[in-house]
């Protein structure tokens, strides 16, 4: 598998290590979401697993040490780019499958108080 | 030279061997002769040799099937010794050499003469799924005591090496524009064409010369003859900046035009000529924009009793065996075929002299074949010859029985797609049937992907030099001269005939796996309707050649018996590898001690050259103690080490720890975020200890944290946690809060570190800096300095891991090793003693602190006593998630401190701890766990430990027991208390 870098190019997934999918941001700092709620539940541990594009967690590890989001299908492997960490949550959501009712900002939002 | 040994079978004339190159090797210890070009199967054969191997099942004699990487009977071992023992070589694609050895497999006793061929004459009760069924008698006991040493006796194919293999494997990334799989006529014009556009090109070909079935079958291009033109055009890829890599096997296909391919580089050398300290095989990591498969076909045979004998094979087999090699597999020999191709192999055998007829199973078919005597609509029904075939029996139109010596069987071709459907995932389509020419072609190709050659199922050269041509034109090739070919192949599409009528459990499919056509039926019969079910309950298709010659026909025979088209049934699931790739080629020069590099503090020459015992943490290399002059044992020197540091001075390298280096105006902000306490308030020239946690809560890592200036900090991590850290704190700040205005850089390597610890070691320091003021004013608990050793930055720490007096200085790591040597010869006044990871041990055991024994991904603050750490004013990584109710249940394990109540009896570390000594021991009544042990602890002259264990508050003062269900079972009494035993107070490190 090649991954698309947004600093390096495109490099061997030798050079990277993954972390997990991207579903959601982490609930902002200082906040008062419950622990048992849905921001720190979404942000933590909660995957949808889809059989469509997704978007994962990779550390560069072996190159410039950014994180990056990278899109891929899970069932074709197929990587469509990829997005710095730093960005992802800024930008507009590059289009993904079933997973785009899922607003950034919704998820952002604390849950319940 | 030994005299030239008879080749009975060997033609005069012909091939493309040197009759002037005799070579000489061994089969089951007797010695035969070949030539150079040959492969063991073809010179074997040229011998007379017809019975090469058992079979797996039911030991049945085999010979060899066919001529090529297909081969699923004539394996054999090369070599004997323990470590050169090589197993499961396929006999036709050996290259003889000069002294080669072989021996037989899979039998008892001499190949000739099996015991294990009883399995056999009971073969009838030994069908599919036999062991499922059966051994369920006697229930589990009987099965692993009885049934499960029987059949692994009688199971596996060959004997694998049992020393370490003392090969040389390389692993090496290749680079073209486009990758051409096979390098027969087809795919090297296809790549001529693509060299000729510009692209860099590379050919990969499994065979020890490139032409493929061009080399045997015998016709010219323009007028050269197979064999001439592809070095031909050989010649002329490499002129325009090709690469052809022979005996180079391309096994996978992978995302992102990625292949796996295996180039043989000495395997065919006689052993003389084999280069040393240079790689046997290579693994090449080909990475490659566009690929054509040009794979080719591969033949199938034909369903019916006996066709497993020795002397039945493929027909394409023994014309390559005629063709290349000049070996008459036949005085005698019949042909059965499906389809015209059976007419050319018919021909040229008869062309040599033999008396040759032919079964074609078509009652229509008009071709004829010189002096062949041909019988139609007729198919073979029995072969007979348990040693080697001696007649046949046929059926259909009219029956009778031949008296035969060789039999080969024209069954049609299967196109060679296993390389075309590895990513399958990726189009999300499979091979589809071809209903005309009754075969699976390759699924529908992406852009980057082409396919040249038979593998399209063309039949013919004209028809594969026209795909040729077409896959060039998808790539943008370069217009290329069609050659001139006299067709001496007549080819059509196969009659359909997977299995004569009547065939049943001795008609084989499967050859490697001894599966029948019978057992096909049955597993249609038993409901195993998908193609992958059948797979797996009659073995069909499955160990090293994948069911290459057996797939299809099985699949066809279970489309019939559920009334299924082929089509619907589908085939089986093509995964890497091709053919089998050894694990050595994979590991390359990564294994034992190359297998992970070894990291060294710069003082290890030091601690090496003093008597140092290394124990391996991580990927470093830590002095574990320093044995000295009369010390029986590590023990012995450990707590030497530690009551030297506790009394005077000791001087232990702290170069592994992870050291962060954090710049930047919000480094005190992220600093704030990352641990648990507070670090705003933090004065410059101090240092702090630092909890951090993970993101859910649980603790994650510790260490000191020390203010240089500012907006710069120095970080101290665990040695073993020290990447982990680093990635985590990228990660939060690049994924959570990339506005906060910080960078860090891991400099681990760019300090070496000590730590000096004990009464003395102010002492010791002052002499080392005897301008700087180091008293308890000048130089406070967790004071940080930074200043300069002989022009070099140092930074001095006051902090102590030990529970003593302690300081640690970092200095560039290239002058470590002089400032190290400096502090040894500075403190040789106070006895200054260098102890290791056991001493440090022990001393930090008795002060209760923690390492990765303690912080093990299952603790929360609470549980470690470290509450305090945390800052209420504040948020940071994993307080939302500490404050989960779990974490707060009274019955949660947490830290504290054991004694042992003998001086002689030792804690066993892991040990299960409980309250009473008279059991049960085991989940119902465990307290907890032991985490860590110091042997022997001076300060309790006896035993102590770090554990775990529910209510530990309750439990100070009691005594407890403690189990290891993996030592010894021997119960040790032991005493709870607090787990600071030393200095509790902390006077020490303060004073």
């Amino acid at each position: 598998m090649l991954i698309p870098c947004p600093h390096c190019g495109l490099r061997p997934s030798e050079e990277f290590v993954p972390k997990g999918l991207a579903e959601a941001p982490r609930p902002a700092l200082g906040g008062r979401a419950k622990p048992d709620g849905p921001a720190w539940q979404n942000y933590l541990h909660l995957r949808d697993n889809v059989a469509d594009h997704s978007h994962e967690y990779f550390h560069h590890a072996l190159g410039c040490r950014s994180w990056i989001v990278v899109h891929r299908h899970t069932l074709t492997h197929e990587v469509t780019g990829a997005t710095m960490a730093a960005d992802f949550w800024k930008a507009d959501k590059p289009a993904k499958g079933a997973k785009d009712a899922k607003s950034p900002t919704a998820e952002t939002a604390e849950d319940g108080q | 030279m030994t005299a030239s040994l008879p080749q009975p079978m060997r033609l005069r004339e012909g091939g493309l061997i040197n009759r002037n190159r005799p070579l000489t090797f061994t089969f089951d210890r007797r010695v035969y002769q070949g030539y150079e070009g040959d492969s063991l199967a073809s010179a074997l054969l040229a011998s007379g040799v017809k019975l090469f191997g058992r079979s797996f099942k039911y030991h049945r004699p085999r010979g060899v099937f066919s001529a090529g990487p297909e081969e699923p009977s004539a394996l054999v071992e090369i070599d004997q010794g323990k470590a050169e023992r090589d197993p499961n070589h396929r006999a036709p694609m050996v290259e003889l050499y000069d002294g080669l050895e072989t021996f037989s497999q899979n039998h008892i006793g001499p190949l000739g003469l099996d015991l294990m061929e009883a399995n056999d004459l009971i073969s009838r009760f030994l069908p599919a799924g036999f062991y499922y069924k059966t051994f369920f008698f006697g229930g589990l006991q009987a099965w692993y005591r009885f049934y499960e040493p029987i059949i692994r006796r009688a199971a596996g194919l060959g004997r694998p090496p049992m020393e370490a293999d003392p090969h040389h494997y390389d692993k090496i990334y290749t680079f073209a524009d486009t990758l051409v799989v096979g390098g027969g006529i087809a795919g090297l014009t296809t790549a001529l064409s693509l060299a000729r556009a510009g692209q860099s090109v590379l050919v990969c070909d499994e065979r020890d010369r490139v032409g493929g079935a061009a080399l045997w079958q015998g016709e010219r291009f323009d007028g050269q003859s197979g064999a001439a033109y592809g070095d031909h055009l050989v010649a002329e890829i490499e002129a325009a900046g090709g690469r052809v890599l022979p005996r180079t096997t391309v096994f996978g296909v992978y995302d992102g035009g990625i292949y796996g391919a295996l180039e043989r580089c000495q395997d065919h050398l006689a052993k003389a000529d084999r280069r040393v300290h240079t790689a046997r095989m290579k693994y090449h990591r080909i990475q490659a924009d566009r690929v054509v498969y040009a794979t080719g076909a591969i033949e199938r045979s034909v369903g019916f009793m006996g066709n497993d004998r020795p002397g039945v094979m493929l027909a394409s087999a023994g014309h390559a065996y005629l063709g290349r090699y000049g070996v008459r597999v036949g005085q005698q020999p019949t042909i059965f075929t499906t389809n015209d191709g059976g007419y050319a192999v018919a021909a040229a055998l008869a062309a040599t002299g033999a008396d040759v007829t032919l079964l074609d199973a078509r009652a229509d078919s008009r071709l004829e074949a010189e002096g062949v005597r041909v019988l139609r609509g007729v198919h073979a029904t029995k072969a007979h010859g348990r040693m080697g075939l001696h007649r046949v029996d046929y059926g259909g139109a009219q029956s009778g029985s031949l008296t035969t010596d060789a039999l080969l069987v024209a069954g049609g071709w299967n196109p060679a797609v296993h390389l075309t459907s590895h990513t399958n995932d990726r189009r999300q389509s499979k091979p589809v049937y071809d209903a005309d020419l009754r075969a699976f072609l390759p699924p529908e190709l992406v852009d980057s992907e082409a396919a040249s050659g038979s593998v399209t199922g063309a039949l013919g050269t004209a028809d594969c030099l026209a795909s040729a041509a077409a896959a060039a034109a998808k790539f943008g090739g370069a217009a290329l001269d069609t050659p001139a070919v006299d067709e001496a192949v007549a080819v059509s599409a196969p009659k359909e005939l997977w299995a004569v009528p009547g065939a049943g459990q001795a008609a084989f499919l499967d050859l490697q796996n001894d599966a029948t056509v019978k057992d096909v039926g049955l597993a249609a019969q038993e409901g195993f309707r998908s193609v992958e079910h059948m797979k797996r309950y009659t073995t069909l298709g499955m160990a090293t050649d994948q069911g290459k010659t057996s797939n299809v026909n099985g699949l066809a025979l279970l489309a019939a018996a559920t009334g299924r088209e082929i089509s619907a049934v589908g085939t089986t699931t093509f995964r890497p590898p091709y053919t089998p790739v050894p694990m050595g080629a994979f590991a390359g020069h990564h294994r034992q001690r190359d297998y992970e590099p070894f990291r060294y503090s710069p003082v290890y020459d030091w601690a090496e050259a003093n008597g140092a015992t290394f124990v391996e943490a991580g990927l470093w290399m830590r002095p574990s103690w320093y044995t000295q002059a009369g010390e029986a044992d590590w023990l012995e020197s450990a707590v030497r080490e530690t009551r030297a540091t506790r009394d005077q001075l000791g001087i232990t390298d702290v170069s592994t720890l992870g050291k962060i280096d954090i710049q930047g105006p919000d480094a005190a902000e992220f600093l704030n975020r990352l641990y648990t306490n507070g670090w705003k308030s933090l004065p410059v020239g101090k240092a702090r200890y630092g909890l951090m946690l993970r993101e859910d809560g649980f603790v994650f890592d510790d260490g000191t944290t020390s203010r240089l200036a500012e907006c710069h900090f120095y970080m101290t991590t665990t040695t073993a946690k020290a990447a982990a850290v680093m990635a985590h704190m990228e990660f939060v700040h690049q994924s959570a809060w990339p506005d906060l205005q910080v960078a860090f850089a891991s400099v681990t390597d760019q300090w070496g570190g000590l730590a000096l610890a004990g009464p003395k070691s102010r002492d010791c320091l002052a002499a080392l800096f005897p301008e700087l003021d180091v008293s308890n004013d000048g130089m406070p608990f967790m004071g940080v300095i930074e200043t300069t050793w002989k022009g070099h930055t140092a930074r001095l720490f006051r902090i102590s891991f030990s529970g003593e007096l302690a300081y640690e200085v970092a200095v560039p790591a290239d002058v470590f090793d002089a400032f190290w040597r400096e502090a040894m010869a500075a403190g040789a006044q106070w006895d200054i003693t260098p102890y290791g990871l056991e001493a440090l041990n022990i001393l930090r055991i008795e002060k209760g602190h923690v390492t990765g024994g303690e912080l093990d991904g299952r603790v929360s603050m609470d549980d470690v006593g470290l509450r305090k750490m945390v800052s209420t004013k504040k948020d940071f990584v994993g307080k939302a998630m500490s404050r989960r109710t779990a974490f707060s249940d009274p019955d949660r394990v947490k830290m504290i401190g054991l004694v042992a109540t003998e001086a002689d009896e030792r804690i066993i570390g892991g040990g299960i701890v409980f309250d009473s000594k008279d059991g049960p021991f085991d989940h119902t009544t465990m307290l907890g766990y032991v985490t860590s042990v110091a042997a022997f602890s001076p300060l309790k002259d006896r035993s102590i430990a770090l554990a775990f264990i529910k209510n530990a508050a309750d439990y100070h003062g009691r005594t407890l027991y403690v189990v290891s269900h993996v030592h010894n079972r021997a119960i040790i009494e032991v005493t709870a208390e607090s787990p600071h035993f030393y200095d509790p107070k902390n006077e020490k490190v303060t004073g």
